[in-house]
């Protein structure tokens, strides 16, 4: 198995568009996932490292060996991709051999990893099939198959679980996870799913406009975005600016639009600040007497064990969410109610641009 | 759309009986009638008689068969897979000797290939030779190049195309599972081109198998295929042969039709997704690679467009005198007798008549083709067919047998040459006119409905307008490929039917090149004018007609 290391990978297209430079470290057995919006240059880096595209600048480091000048034939990467892209003209078990074929593995070794893989990923009543008599979900199990079957040191996953209907992604999702933890394969993952992300990976790569802006644990992401974009692409979506109204005793103190927040340190007074803060850390209240912040409904909309409650506070918007029933239903009753909310100064993050 | 009325099946219908009665009757009637009627050789003699040109009609329609995969393969690869300026007009280039006559071909290569030809005047000048030194338009060379250059289009149109159908991550998967560019080509590209490989052999062989014009002219009597020897049969009034031999070759021809149809209707299923070919620019090549890709495009550049431009000198320059001279298109505007300007007219006049026709028939056909009735569909789907795997000089003898004949039509057969024309070009009328009719939201005629149109408005406030463009192009097919015909008119044209095709071939025949070289030349300028029409047209309506 592998380390994966990306140092200044850029790339420039002859449209101008250009993605890197790349840095990011992909420690041996991890599953990394970029993740990030279309266009952001996820897929790009993605075949960078596959080998179809070429880079322009920077190196690939696997286990500190560089393959950036190695054709994507030698770098022992397997790699599933977003059509699937089975051998239409193969049967099951002729996709899962090919590439053992190809390395002209001795033959009773080729059969015994693709029954091994077969019995892994609970296909051995198809290898026999031929690929348009398999349904989507057991295309995507022989195209996972067929990647790991040369046991590449390095598995790459091009939002292979996208043109499938949301249960079986989800159960893909922890097959997907599962498979890659037994055979403890290098593991990079390509989506623009938070949710999917977030269901499979040990760590998560944000990517936005061809760079890496932050990469951690999913709920390190989550509850400490660095920037705005993290901040809104992950869904905790509120963002507030404020500014420093004074330094006391080493502590700062942070003003948005009448919310005070203290506990803040190395900040200059009168910089302006954006924050963001989740909609589960809101506390909403009908008590009008509190000297908390106040604002008007917009909307209620009521999710999975929860209302996503959003409000106007002096222009922008805040959203909460909360599970009160009695609240939301007294809110509900009478339109464009003005309610008190407040949260905690730790909950509130600092973003960085 | 399915026939709700009386009038709507006979609207539907009518191709149907029409084709039958110009088609299936007269072909099933001279069979039956040379074979039982006892003019002529018996169809053992027949066969006997005619063995050395049935081997020479299977021989030279294998070898342009293989000559047109050898050279169309690459420029099919290179069409789908190269990325480069111009490339349109390549295509555009390419495609051209495909919607050129026959005649025009032969004229083109005459100048190109022939003696005193562009080629061989260059050899001539290099080698200070004063008599020809290569003579690449005659006999068996000649046929040959010709059918290659006539179907190398047809190769590179139908595999670059299911090339470009390729999904390109299949070829990344297996060049990332180890396989190499030729194991990729042989474990991946290949399987997938193949049915439109086979197809292009079908439809090649089929194409040199009939051919007329080409083998008449290169052949010099000599060299004769089977369709030569219907109509050497037919002109020696030996009904019994000529039948013989219909049967036989139709016995062939509608084989290999079919298999094509089958094959069309099984092809390429894996689809991708089409937007992201992969294409590479030239730069990405080796330099043996670039140096083969630069040959290649040479090569083709003196096969394809060397006999296309040499037909403008064709028009221009007397090889008898060795001058250059507009005597061809004083010819051309000559009212006399013998004059171009009767061909020119009747050309005009028959293939504008065949024009009508064919939409009038193609229209309804189309529909009966679409249409999910029993047997109407079917029995579309042969009629649409038929023609291509029935040779023109059989349509043509069963006409006069058939139809002339009885009816006192051959004193001046005329009528006779417009029907030809109009059941000869119809199949490729019809698939343009469906094409178009498949593309038209079904949910817009719905809606035509709702909003209470009647059944006669809906036709011609929505579904005629919206099938226009449809329309156009297959009467601009059916325009170029009635002007261009020459098998079928010669067979039947008395000297004042002539049209211009077949004053060309006449014109050749008493050695008046710059009088054929002019006819030619408007020949060719009428049927590339049609094509880039109907380029034009279908790409802004279907996306290019010639993409099926």
């Amino acid at each position: 198995m592998v380390n994966v290391e990306l140092k200044g990978l850029v790339r420039v297209f002859a449209d101008g568009t250009s993605v890197g430079p790349i840095d990011l470290l992909v420690k041996d057995g991890e599953l990394i996932t970029l993740l990030g919006p279309s266009g952001a240059g996820k897929t790009t880096a993605l075949r960078m490292i596959a080998g179809f595209i070429e880079a322009d600048k920077g190196s690939i480091l696997f286990n500190s060996k560089d393959v950036i000048s190695l054709p994507a034939r030698k770098r022992s990467v397997g790699m599933v991709f977003q059509s699937v892209a089975l051998f239409p003209n193969m049967s099951v078990y002729q996709n899962i051999a090919f590439g053992p074929d190809m390395a002209e593995w001795p033959h009773e070794r080729t059969v015994r990893r693709v029954e091994e893989l077969a019995g892994l990923l609970g296909i051995q009543h198809l290898l026999d099939r031929k690929i348009d008599e398999i349904s989507g979900g057991e295309a995507q199990r022989v195209a996972l198959a067929r990647a790991l079957a040369k046991e590449p040191a390095l598995l790459l996953l091009d939002e292979p679980l996208s043109a499938l209907d949301p249960q079986l992604r989800e159960r893909l999702q922890t097959e997907i996870r599962s498979i890659q933890k037994r055979v403890g394969i290098t593991t990079i993952y390509v989506t623009h799913s938070q949710d999917e992300a977030f269901a499979i990976s040990d760590r998560v790569a944000i990517i936005k406009d061809g760079r890496v802006v932050q990469v951690g644990i999913p709920e390190e992401i989550y509850d400490r975005p660095a920037t705005e974009f993290v901040a809104k692409f992950l869904g905790s979506g509120n963002v507030l600016e404020g500014v420093v109204k004074e330094t006391k005793d080493g502590k700062s103190f942070i003003d948005i639009n009448g919310i005070v927040l203290d506990g803040r340190e190395d900040l200059t007074v009168g910089e302006t600040l954006r924050l963001s803060i989740k909609p589960e850390d809101i506390t909403i209240s009908s008590d009008m007497d509190s000297d908390s912040a106040k604002g008007r409904v917009i909307s209620i909309i009521p999710q999975v064990g929860s209302f996503k409650i959003t409000l106007d506070f002096q222009g922008a918007h805040v959203v909460a969410l909360s599970q009160d029933e009695a609240l939301v239903k007294k809110l509900r009753e009478d339109e464009n109610q003005t309610v008190s909310f407040s949260f905690r100064s730790e909950d509130a993050v600092i973003l960085k641009d | 759309m399915a026939p709700r009325n009386k009038g709507t099946y006979i609207a539907l219908a009518t191709p149907l009986v029409v084709l039958t009665v110009l088609l299936v009757y007269p072909v099933v009637s001279v069979i039956f009638r040379g074979l039982t009627a006892g003019a002529g050789m018996t169809f053992t003699d027949t066969v006997i008689f005619n063995w050395p040109y049935l081997e020479f009609t299977i021989f030279q329609a294998i070898l342009s068969t293989i000559m047109s995969l050898l050279v169309g393969l690459p420029g099919a690869m290179l069409l789908a897979r190269l990325k480069f300026k111009g490339k349109n007009i390549v295509r555009a280039l390419i495609i051209t000797p495909f919607v050129l006559p026959p005649i025009v071909v032969v004229i083109g290569f005459l100048q190109m290939f022939g003696q005193y030809g562009v080629i061989d005047s260059f050899l001539m000048w290099a080698l200070r030779s004063g008599s020809s030194v290569l003579n690449l338009a005659t006999d068996i060379p000649g046929i040959i190049l010709a059918h290659t250059f006539y179907n190398v289009p047809l190769v590179i149109l139908l595999v670059s195309a299911s090339m470009e159908r390729m999904n390109p991550e299949i070829e990344e998967a297996a060049e990332i599972l180890g396989a190499d560019s030729l194991q990729r080509f042989q474990r991946i590209t290949l399987p997938h081109i193949m049915p439109s490989l086979i197809a292009a052999t079908i439809l090649t062989f089929l194409f040199c198998f009939m051919s007329f014009p080409i083998v008449l002219a290169f052949g010099h009597g000599s060299y004769r295929t089977i369709e030569v020897q219907i109509w050497n049969a037919f002109r020696w009034a030996d009904y019994g042969q000529a039948s013989s031999l219909v049967l036989i070759q139709i016995l062939f021809t509608l084989t290999l039709a079919l298999a094509y149809s089958r094959l069309a209707r099984s092809s390429d299923g894996a689809r991708g997704p089409t937007s992201s070919i992969k294409t590479s620019s030239l730069s990405s090549y080796r330099p043996t690679e670039v140096i083969m890709i630069i040959l290649y495009f040479a090569a083709m550049l003196i096969l394809v467009v060397g006999p296309i431009a040499s037909i403008f000198r064709a028009a221009f320059f007397d090889p008898i005198a060795q001058r250059y001279t507009l005597d061809g298109f004083r010819y051309i505007f000559s009212g006399e007798a013998g004059g171009g300007l009767r061909p020119l007219i009747n050309s005009l006049f028959y293939s504008s008549l065949a024009t009508l026709l064919s939409v009038g028939l193609g229209i309804p056909l189309a529909y009966a083709h679409g249409s999910k009735t029993r047997f109407l569909r079917p029995l579309s789907s042969i009629m649409v067919l038929l023609p291509l795997g029935i040779s023109s000089i059989t349509v043509a003898y069963g006409l006069m047998t058939a139809i002339a004949v009885p009816t006192g039509l051959n004193i001046n057969p005329w009528p006779i040459i417009v029907l030809a024309q109009t059941v000869i070009g119809l199949p490729f009328t019809t698939r343009s006119i469906e094409i178009s009719r498949r593309s038209i939201d079904p949910l817009l005629i719905e809606q035509a409905d709702a909003l209470g149109a009647s059944r006669l408005q809906r036709l011609f406030f929505v579904e005629l307008p919206l099938l226009a463009p449809g329309i156009l192009v297959g009467a601009v097919f059916a325009f170029a490929m009635a002007i261009g015909e020459m098998s079928a008119t010669l067979f039947i044209a008395l000297p004042q039917n002539f049209t211009l095709a077949v004053a060309i071939y006449d014109n050749l025949g008493v050695r008046k090149f710059v009088e054929a070289g002019a006819s030619a030349l408007i020949l060719m300028v009428a049927c590339i004018v049609a094509f880039l029409a109907m380029e034009k047209v279908s790409e802004e309506s279907v996306g290019g007609i010639l993409k099926w």
